[in-house]
Order: C-alpha cells, then sequence, then structure tokens
C-alpha cells in the first residue's frame, strides 16, 4: 500500500494491487515527517487497466478472459485497488506522494476508538472498518457484540462501539434518524437495553406498543442473553397510568381536551372561566353539567319558578344555584359547553382520569425504565403532562440543592420516544413543544437528557435538532430530510451518498463526543418486540387454528348426513362455544373438506362426511 | 476556427471520394462469393472454434506462452538530432516470472551509428541510378528497424532458454524477423526446432498483395493491384481462416477474421511447424475479444507492458543526459509550441 496521485492536507490516495480497501477503516501513513497520521478511507474503487470501460472500443469479453487463464494468465490479478483516505487530523502540509501505508495496531489507534469501559457505558455495536483489528484488542473488549446478519447471530467481529453515556452530561441528547425499516426501532431499542444494564432511570413513551422487554430474542445464544423483566415496567395510559385531575393546570386540562378533539377559541375560553384550580374532576364535571342544564332550562325559568315558588325545597335551592352559575358564566355559547362535556367524557372513557402518575414516579426513583404506551393522540398530552411533573420535580431538588435547602431526593432521567416529530414539531405548537424544548436547552443542567428517534428531521423543532449533540443515522431516502442531516450533522458528502443505500442496522454515529463521524453497525438486541409476527403469517395461524377447533367439534360426530345434519348440529353446538345454524355447519363441513380435512363423499341423497382413513 | 473548409477543399475530397467509389464499388467487381471461388484455387477456407480448456491444455502441454514485442521512443524530431531508445520485451503467462528486457539506443548523433549509417548509403548509392536515390534518414529508419527486430527475437531466444515454453507469439510477421535481423533469425528458428516451440507472428497490418499476384488475370481488370487487406476485407466470416497453400519464405501464412471487425489479421508460423497451424488459429482467436480490432488480448498485454510513455522517455532523458547536451542536440522546438 502507498500514497498516489496528489495529495492535499486533508486527503490522500492509497493504491495497493494486493490488498482490498474497506471502506471506514483506518490507515497509517508512514510519512515520518509528519508523525505518521492517521486516516479513515471514506472512498473505495477498483480498477483494472486489462479491462476498461469503454463503450467506443473492444471489450474484454468473459470468453476471452478464459481462455487467457486457461494459458496460465489471470488478468484479474492485475487489479488496481484505490481508496481515498481522510486524515483524521489535518496535517500541516500535504502528504509525500509514495509514502508506505500500513494497517495501525489496535494500540495505535484504542485512544480514538474506546472512550469507555464496557460496563460504563452503552455497547451499542461495533465500528465498522475495524474487522482486522479484533483479535489485538483487550479481553473485556471481545464477544460483547454479537451481530445479527442475514437472518442469523454471528460473533462480534471489530471493536465494539461504546457509547459513553457519562459524557451526555457535557454533550447531552441523542437523536435518532432513520426511515422505516432502516434499524431505527432497532438501535432504540439496543440503546434502551443499554440503559437498562447500567440502571439509569428512563420514561419511554411508545406509541407502536413494541417497547416491551420481556421476550428474549429467540436466535440469539443464551450467554448473551440478558433478564431485564425486573429492569422495567410497562404502563398503559388509562389502564394502569393516568393524569391526576387536581393537579392539572387549566393549560394542561385544554391541552387534553383538545387533544380528544380540537378546541374552538370559544372551548378555550370556556375552560379558561370554568377550570378552578385544585378542581377535582367531580367539581369540574358537575360545574359544566350543572351550566348545561341551567342553560337548557333558561334564566326566565328559572326566575319565574323560583318566584312564583313552583319550586321548593332541595329542587329550589338547585335552581339557585343554576341562577347563579347563568350569572357567572351564562355569557359562554351553550354549543362550547356541552362540546366540553363531550371531550371530557371521552377523556374519561379512556380511563386517563382514574388512574395517576404515581407509578411512574416511583419506576423512575427505582432506576427503572418505564414504558408508557397509548395512542400517539392521547400519548402526546399525557407526554406533557408527565414530563412537566417530573421535570419539575428534578428541577426543584437540584435548585433546592444549589440553594443548600432539604428536599426530598429525585434522580437524573432519560427520557426516550420515537416518532419524535409529533412531540416536538417544527412550525406549529404542539402540547409537548414547550417542554421538550426546555429540556432540550436546560436538560443538561438538570440532568435531564433526551433520546428522540424520528424518520422526519425535518420536520423535528430546530431548537431541539440543535441541541442533540449525538446523532446516529439510519437509512434515510427523502432527500430533504439528508439535506437536513447534512446541515445538522459532520457527514460529510461521501457519507450523506451513501445513507439511502445503508443495510438496516448500519448507522453513521455523529457524536461530539468522538468528534467525529463513525460507521457503526448496531448489535443484535437482546430482546425482540412482542409484536414481530408477520401479519398476514398470523391470518393463517388464526384460520388454521379456527379449523382445528372446529375439526375437533366435529370429528367425534362423523360421519355426518348432509339430509340428516339436524341430529348432530346440537352436540357440535354443545362442544363449540358458539352456536352454528345447519347452512352453516354445512359450509364449514365443505370447507374442511376442500381443505382436506374430511373426506365429503357424494351419495345418491346427498353428501357423506367422513374421517379421513 | 480550427479549419478553414473552403469550396476548394470540399471538391478534393468529393473528387476523392468518387475516385475510390468507382474503384471500389464498380459493378465489375466480383461479388464475394465469385473472389471465395477463385481464392479457393490458391487456398483453404477453415472455420475455426474456440477452445476449450482441455484443447488449449493438449496444445501448451503445461508450458507458458510467451508474448514478444517491442517498442521505441524518439526524443527529437528531425534527422539527425535524435536519440531513440529501444525495448524488447519477453512476457511469460507464469506471473511468478518477470519479463526478459533487452535495451539499445539509436542515434545518428553517436558515432558508431553515423558511420554504420553512411557505409550503408554509399553502398547502395553506388548500386543504383540517380533517380532512386537512398537518403540518409530513410537508411537510418531501417537500421533501427532492424536493431529492434534483433532485439525482439534475441528475448525470444532467451525465453527459450530460461523458460522452455509451448508458443512463442510475436507482434508482427515473421517475415520482418527474417529479413531485418537474419543471422538472430537462424538461430532462434533452429533452437524452437530443436525444443519443439511454436512461433507465430500476428500481423495487425497486412501489408502484401501476395492474392493478387497469384490470382493475376483472373481478376478483373480494376482489381489487379489490390492489395490483400482490400480483397479480404468483408470476405471471412467470423472465426474463418484462409490457409495459403503453399508456403512462402519458409513460412505458412494465413489469414483470419478474428472478431466483428470485417477486417482480417494475418498469422504466420514456421513451414516445419505447419501442421498445427489451425490449432494455432484456434487459440489467437480464442484470446481475441469478439468486439475488438482482432489483435489477442495476450500480445495487447505484452504491448502495455513494453511501451514506455513519451512522459517516462523524458524523464530518463532528463535524468541521464546533461541538460545543455539535451538541449543543443535533442530539443525539438516544435515541443515548445504554445497551442
Amino acid at each position: 500500500m502507498q500514497v498516489v496521485g496528489l495529495t492535499t492536507q486533508q486527503e490522500v490516495y492509497v493504491a495497493s494491487k494486493e490488498r482490498k480497501f474497506r471502506i471506514n477503516e483506518m490507515l497509517k501513513i508512514v510519512d515520518e515527517s509528519l508523525g505518521t497520521p492517521l486516516g479513515e478511507v471514506v472512498e473505495t474503487q477498483a480498477y483494472n487497466r486489462y479491462i476498461p470501460l469503454s463503450i467506443d472500443k473492444g471489450f474484454v469479453d468473459k470468453g476471452v478472459i478464459a481462455s487467457l487463464q486457461s494459458i496460465g494468465y489471470n488478468i484479474s490479478e492485475d487489479e488496481i485497488n484505490i481508496a481515498k483516505v481522510r486524515l483524521l487530523k489535518e496535517a500541516p502540509y500535504p502528504i509525500k506522494t509514495g509514502s508506505n501505508v500500513v494497517s495501525p495496531e489496535f494500540s495505535e489507534v484504542k485512544s480514538l476508538l474506546v472512550k469507555e469501559r464496557p460496563e460504563d457505558g452503552l455497547v451499542l455495536g461495533v465500528i465498522k472498518g475495524t474487522e482486522e483489528m479484533g483479535q489485538e484488542m483487550d479481553e473485556e473488549l471481545k464477544d460483547i457484540a454479537p451481530l445479527f446478519e442475514d437472518e442469523e447471530v454471528i460473533p462480534q467481529i471489530g471493536v465494539p462501539f461504546n457509547f459513553k453515556v457519562k459524557a451526555m452530561h457535557q454533550y447531552p441528547h441523542i437523536g435518532i434518524i432513520g426511515g422505516s425499516g432502516s434499524g431505527k426501532s432497532f438501535g432504540m431499542r439496543v440503546i434502551l437495553e443499554e440503559l437498562m444494564k447500567l440502571r439509569v432511570p428512563t420514561i419511554v413513551f411508545d406509541p407502536h406498543f413494541e417497547m416491551d422487554f420481556s421476550t428474549k430474542f429467540e436466535k440469539l445464544a443464551d450467554k448473551y442473553a440478558n433478564d431485564f423483566s425486573n429492569d422495567f415496567e410497562v404502563y398503559q395510559i388509562g389502564q394502569t397510568v393516568g393524569v391526576n385531575f387536581s393537579d392539572l393546570s387549566t393549560k394542561d386540562l385544554s391541552d387534553l381536551l383538545a387533544a380528544a378533539s380540537s378546541l374552538s377559541d370559544s372551548m378555550i375560553n370556556a375552560v379558561q372561566s370554568l377550570h378552578h384550580k385544585r378542581d377535582s374532576l367531580l367539581s369540574f364535571k358537575g360545574r359544566l353539567e350543572d351550566l348545561q342544564k341551567a342553560q337548557e332550562l333558561g334564566r326566565k325559568r328559572l326566575e319565574r319558578d323560583v318566584k312564583s315558588g313552583a319550586v321548593e325545597g332541595d329542587l329550589k335551592e338547585e335552581y339557585q344555584m343554576y341562577l347563579e352559575l347563568l350569572d357567572a358564566y351564562g355569557n359562554l355559547p351553550p354549543s362550547s359547553v356541552s362540546g366540553l362535556i363531550w371531550r371530557l367524557n371521552r377523556l374519561e372513557r379512556e380511563g386517563l382520569f382514574s388512574h395517576s402518575i404515581d407509578q411512574i414516579e416511583v419506576g423512575i426513583k427505582e432506576r427503572k425504565l418505564v414504558v408508557i404506551q397509548g395512542p400517539i393522540w392521547l400519548l402526546q398530552v399525557f407526554a406533557t403532562y408527565v414530563l412537566g411533573t417530573l421535570y419539575r420535580k428534578r428541577r426543584d431538588y437540584k435548585d433546592a440543592q444549589y440553594r443548600q435547602q432539604e428536599v426530598d431526593y429525585f434522580p437524573p432521567f432519560v427520557i426516550a420516544t420515537d416518532e419524535a416529530h409529533n412531540f416536538a414539531p417544527k412550525g406549529y405548537d404542539a402540547p409537548a413543544n414547550k417542554v421538550i424544548k426546555e429540556i432540550a436547552q436546560e436538560g443538561r443542567k438538570y440532568g435531564t437528557f433526551l433520546i428522540l428517534a424520528t424518520q422526519r428531521p425535518t420536520l423535528l423543532d430546530e431548537t431541539v435538532t440543535a441541541q442533540l449533540n449525538t446523532k446516529f443515522v439510519f437509512r434515510t431516502v427523502r432527500a430533504s430530510d439528508i439535506e437536513t442531516i447534512k446541515q445538522e450533522t459532520d457527514l460529510t458528502a461521501e457519507e450523506a451518498k451513501r445513507l439511502p443505500y445503508l443495510r438496516s442496522g448500519d448507522t453513521f454515529v455523529s457524536s461530539a463526543i468522538f468528534g467525529r463521524t463513525l460507521a457503526v453497525r448496531i448489535r443484535a438486541s437482546k430482546t425482540e418486540s412482542p409484536h414481530t409476527e408477520n401479519p398476514f403469517e398470523e391470518l393463517n395461524n388464526h384460520s388454521e387454528a379456527e379449523d382445528d377447533k372446529l375439526y375437533q367439534a366435529i370429528v367425534n360426530s362423523l360421519p355426518i348426513d348432509s339430509n340428516d345434519m339436524m341430529s348432530k348440529l346440537e352436540e357440535i353446538n354443545d362442544r363449540l362455544d358458539v352456536v352454528l345454524e345447519r347452512n352453516i355447519l354445512a359450509d364449514k363441513l365443505d370447507d374442511l373438506a376442500e381443505k382436506g380435512k374430511i373426506v365429503a363423499r357424494k351419495s345418491i341423497f346427498g353428501k357423506i362426511y367422513e374421517e379421513i382413513e | 476556427m480550427k479549419m478553414l473548409l473552403t469550396e476548394d477543399l470540399k471538391f478534393l475530397l468529393k473528387d476523392c471520394n468518387d475516385k475510390l467509389k468507382e474503384k471500389y464499388e464498380n459493378q465489375s467487381n466480383l461479388g464475394k462469393k465469385d473472389l471465395r471461388r477463385l481464392i479457393s484455387k490458391m487456398a483453404e477456407f477453415i472455420s475455426l472454434n474456440r477452445m476449450k480448456k482441455v484443447e488449449i491444455d493438449k496444445l501448451i502441454k503445461g508450458r507458458p506462452i510467451i508474448g514478444v514485442d517491442g517498442s521505441v521512443n524518439k526524443q527529437g524530431k528531425v534527422y539527425p538530432h535524435y536519440i531513440e531508445l529501444l525495448q524488447a520485451l519477453a512476457k511469460s503467462t507464469d506471473r511468478s516470472q518477470s519479463g526478459i528486457v533487452r535495451h539499445d539506443i539509436f542515434s545518428p548523433m553517436i558515432e558508431k551509428d553515423k558511420q554504420n549509417i553512411l557505409k550503408k548509403v554509399s553502398i547502395a548509392n553506388n548500386k543504383v541510378d540517380e533517380d532512386s536515390k537512398v537518403y540518409a534518414q530513410e537508411v537510418a529508419g531501417k537500421i533501427r528497424s532492424s536493431l529492434l527486430a534483433s532485439l525482439e527475437v534475441l528475448v525470444a531466444y532467451d525465453s527459450i532458454l530460461k523458460w522452455n515454453p509451448s508458443l512463442i507469439m510475436m507482434d508482427g510477421s515473421l517475415a520482418r524477423y527474417k529479413i531485418q535481423a537474419e543471422e538472430e533469425w537462424e538461430e532462434l528458428v533452429e533452437l524452437a526446432l530443436k525444443r519443439e516451440v511454436l512461433i507465430v507472428g500476428v500481423i495487425e497490418e497486412i501489408g502484401t498483395h501476395d492474392l493478387s499476384l497469384a490470382l493475376g488475370d483472373d481478376l478483373p481488370n480494376k482489381m489487379v493491384d489490390m492489395y490483400d487487406r482490400e480483397l479480404m476485407f468483408g470476405l471471412l466470416e467470423i472465426g474463418e481462416m484462409m490457409l495459403f497453400a503453399d508456403p512462402k519464405d519458409q513460412l505458412k501464412k494465413a489469414f483470419v477474421r478474428s472478431s466483428r471487425d470485417p477486417g482480417v489479421i494475418g498469422i504466420d508460423l514456421l513451414k516445419e511447424q505447419s501442421s498445427v497451424i489451425k490449432d494455432v488459429a484456434s487459440l489467437v482467436y480464442s484470446l481475441t475479444p469478439e468486439a475488438g480490432r482482432g489483435i489477442p488480448i495476450w500480445l495487447d498485454i505484452v504491448d502495455e507492458e513494453v511501451r514506455i510513455s513519451n512522459k517516462m522517455m523524458e524523464m530518463i532523458i532528463d535524468n541521464y543526459l546533461d541538460p545543455t547536451l539535451k538541449q543543443r542536440l535533442f530539443h525539438s522546438k516544435r515541443a515548445d509550441r504554445v497551442y
């Protein structure tokens, strides 16, 4: 290997006859006067001067190459490999052409690649291009990041990518960018697994109901597996966690109601007038319903009935109260009031108000990973509420600590979410926007960190994007997103060009912590999503199970004569948990016969269904 | 503007085209069929096949194949102020062996070469009449060709001693070596026959007119002075060989259409080895890209290796010749043209 052609202070070309170059691999350039600088291969090419790409001239066809081989000359050995190598650090003057180039020893590049011991950091995968150095590594770096390739788990080859999570104190927040199928969710899963390993308190908002860590990844050997069952909790909004209504600010409440269905200006106005501090669900809802009732009855009728003595006792008191409500809020349009009631009911039906976020708090304090699942519309508002509450607690604790006051401990924590562009969108105001922006800008101070995954970085709030000090960039096809990535990361033009072609699970890590972009293959995950079953396979499995159930129900009644089905129908229905009618049973029997599970024999009187011999 | 395309020039070109057209497309010319029938009196048409590996193995018996080629580079332009660097290479298909190379330098400025030229000029001019007087620069060119030919023959000779090959493929007609490097050629032939090494010459540009000479009056009037390449153009099918019946100058000759290009290449073999000409021709055909110009790729590879680029030549000259000498003797003003 040697440096050829024109060189600059930043880039050189290296050529070799024998050795093929791998993209992203590190090379050492033996130019003594510059202190043997290191470089990374950013582009590779191979060329054979005897097999040129010529459109107008002769083309060396396969037959000729084969004949040449038969006379003992292998033309492919004339191949020349060329690599474009970018220096890691700019040299003071251009590299000497003709300099020898060698592969560096692991010890020479260790400080560049390994920033943390594996047990203290997030072991997320393998740095690409380090395959040849794998053998010389320290023992503790070996065999900790098995890879998943072509549907199979293979051993780790190369230097593990170990993300120094402690450095987030200085360079906070992580972005995960990639289109669907790029390995983005998978990367998120691996990051979360590693956070659990370190017992970092984490809240995960999971709109896809996929972040469950109880299923071991089937193809992974047992020696790599981890039991995370005590390290995480999964809660569903409305089922296990919800909103404590009396904690809600008026703004929170209108956001919540807006999440159910968007609010008109007069509805927002109505919420602002009707919601009082420390209102419970009961008191607020009662006020709304009473006002609705009062508006239905009308001031005239109420006043007349009270005056004329048509109502007495409790009812009279009730009417008095209606009148007071009308005095206070009578100008609110009745349609807004009923609209609010409808929205409130919807949220209530979701169970949102029947639970609290106490378990979430407990989980965080126990250094667990807490997954919150829910439909995206609800998740957004709920996140606003949860993050607002927890972030305030952490902030209060830290602020009090600065002031040297005694307060209850509240731990630092990490917030992770997929579809982050829904939580903090650019250009319009979503409920969670404010709190996420605040954490993005100030979270470092309080030890609150974001991990935001999105397939549309272009749609993510720019203030937030700018604060993501580490970005994992997976395969991205959309040109506008690639443009955004180029602006927001230190990815080079060559790397950006590769983005649409990355394999699933391959990623560029652009991190202030490493100071340059690394190409990484994410390791095999230790757990898998509960719903990785293909829905189409699921469909088949389901009908097979159904068929089987039916078969078990009828098998003892065989043979069944189509003319005399009624006699068997009852006993069959007894065995099934549904009641079939005669026609339907006939159809189903035909169906089973068609699938070859029973035989339908034709006779002069009709069909007879029999067991297969 | 590159060139002024005047009416005059247009007329000249059109006129030239018309005259050529009349000669080559005239109805009185023979059709392809008739021409083949005429030729078949003195030559044989044979179809070749691309060889399979077993056939090739049978022919070469595990011994390497050698390619021989030469190259000339010239610094300076006009006689006698130039120097030429001659190089010949014998390359083996066995990659572990580096090629056999011989060099020579020729320049009319060097006393030895100058004497040689003058001697040959005076001998020639004593014999012939005034009209066909030979000039020193022509003689110099011939001497250089013959030097190169002998270099090539010598490396071929060396390669037999060193590698014991099955076949030597030379770039150009064997007749050329026989004429231009007679002594060395005799020795090569003797050794090759003794060691059973096939020697084949592959001719890219055919400059003979053997066919019209032999056919003579059988050809229509307009075709009697046509060169072989003109007559052969488009006459053969791809992979077809036309084999001359009688060896001429101790060499067995054939024309082969080895690619889609309608022009043919020539091959020649020692008369003593003519029994295998079909196999050798098939090998040449097998090594030739179908879409190429008809020359086996092996010779192109050897050619690529022996060729010295002009830049390289300049570097060598700059390194080893005194700059004042170079400027005084070999520098050409042309090289300094701005455009």
